[in-house]
């Protein structure tokens, strides 16, 4: 299988998930199956009624991490991004946390004697969800809801600051955010290849620890597709409103 | 980070000269001693223990008393005339001769200055740390740290950065837990 390091509109979308099979829950996220045939991205994205240019700067955002959306390409309702997201929102809350509970409790359970370490990791978990709920939350009940009432705005007399108020969003809160939740979820694990006590399954061990590797790349990338699409798209609105 | 060599002769030429080689490999802080007396104080306090001697220096009975009493870890660095055997022979480390050219002279100089250049990160934590850390886990602020262990705030955080570093934990709840897993605070003192 040839390197592909940026996909278009006519890579096929089976190759896509050869290449890269981490991306396969991001497609998952716009409705997307497996059973692609021999179908390119663009067939695809027209079965199913996707934005194609939308669909590739997410899937490349996530593909590769230096990928940088064109700015003529960003000519998708910013509405499309923000629904993404949500999806996305709902993946970690309805089977990423779910799993990983599931996983550590099964662990707990395996656990035979001096279970202590055990019992201070699910404890140290369960501060990391409520922060990343939280998070979630936030960015929900206030980043969104800006970023959509600003995108309906159309004429000049709209009081960015007012909007902003209104819903208490702050760009310097937000990214604050981000790294609070990516610190603790990078510890945890840490936590867990360094102090796990040694008479635990290691297959449970394993599979919860992959699972946060995966869960991590998978925050990382969101919150670099906010960075670079979602952001420079809602400024690019505040500064055309503001002229 | 500066660190200190002692240099322990009375000839000024040497001191001097010492100097200027020493400050074009590194910029470290020098001591320079007439003769061994107060040598373990000084050492005491050094991050690098070094010693510069002048082996001529310990042809005087009390001073080549003093140069056996230093310490095993110190790094002796013999500097000398000659082939002859002098005192002292087997306890330097190294030896330098007053006629070595450069070439002699400077990798000598960096193999023991640089050796211990940066904190080793696979070593555990100092005790200052581990005090730091104490604190940290059981949910003091950098001000309440630095007045409880008499220290500025800048040095708490300074330590904390090792810390961190040290032991690859970034959040204070994270460093809580390893506080408890390897018993420096009782589990039922966090919240």
């Amino acid at each position: 299988m040839a390197q592909i390091s940026i996909i278009t509109k006519n890579t096929r979308m089976a190759d896509v998930i050869h290449v890269n099979y981490l991306l396969l829950p991001v497609i998952n996220r716009f409705g997307m199956s497996l059973g692609f045939g021999d179908k390119t991205v663009e067939q695809v994205c027209s079965d199913y009624n996707i934005n194609v240019s939308f669909f590739l700067d997410i899937i490349n955002t996530y593909h590769d991490s230096a990928y940088l959306p064109k700015e003529k390409m960003q000519e998708y309702p910013v509405k499309y991004i923000v629904d993404y997201l949500k999806e996305t929102h709902r993946y970690y809350r309805e089977k990423i946390i779910p799993e990983i509970e599931q996983l550590l409790s099964q662990l707990i359970k395996s656990c035979k004697t001096n279970c202590d370490n055990l019992n201070l990791i699910d404890q140290f978990y369960g501060k990391y969800k409520e922060d990343l709920l939280e998070h979630l939350a936030n960015e929900e009940q206030k980043f969104f809801p800006y970023v959509l009432e600003l995108s309906k705005k159309n004429n000049d007399d709209t009081n960015i600051s007012q909007i902003r108020d209104k819903y208490n969003f702050s760009y310097d809160f937000h990214s604050h955010e981000h790294e609070g939740v990516l610190d603790k979820l990078f510890d945890l694990k840490n936590i867990i290849i360094k102090y796990l006590p040694p008479d635990y399954d290691r297959d449970i061990g394993n599979n919860l620890l992959s699972l946060l590797f995966v869960f991590e790349r998978d925050i990382i990338d969101h919150e670099r597709l906010e960075e670079v699409i979602l952001i420079p798209a809602l400024r690019k609105i505040e500064s055309q409103l503001n002229q | 980070m500066s660190k200190l060599v002692v240099i322990s002769t009375p000839s000024y030429i040497i001191k001097k000269g010492l100097n200027a080689v020493i400050e074009e490999i590194e910029d470290v802080e020098l001591i320079f001693l007439d003769n061994l007396s107060s040598v373990n104080h000084h050492l005491e306090t050094l991050e690098l223990k070094c010693v510069i001697i002048d082996q001529t220096l310990i042809e005087d009975n009390h001073e080549r008393n003093l140069f056996f009493q230093l310490k095993k870890e110190t790094v002796c660095i013999a500097l000398t005339n000659d082939q002859k055997c002098l005192p002292g022979q087997k306890r330097f480390d190294y030896k330098i001769n007053y006629d070595a050219d450069k070439e002699k002279v400077v990798p000598i100089l960096e193999q023991i200055l640089q050796k211990k250049e940066s904190p080793d990160k696979t070593t555990l934590l100092s005790e200052r740390e581990t005090d730091v850390l104490k604190l940290v886990a059981l949910g003091f602020t950098n001000q309440q740290i630095a007045e409880k262990l008499f220290i500025s705030k800048h040095t708490v955080i300074s330590h904390r950065k090792n810390i961190t570093s040290k032991l690859g934990i970034k959040t204070v709840s994270g460093l809580t837990v390893y506080a408890v897993l390897n018993n420096l605070i009782p589990k039922d003192q966090i919240q």
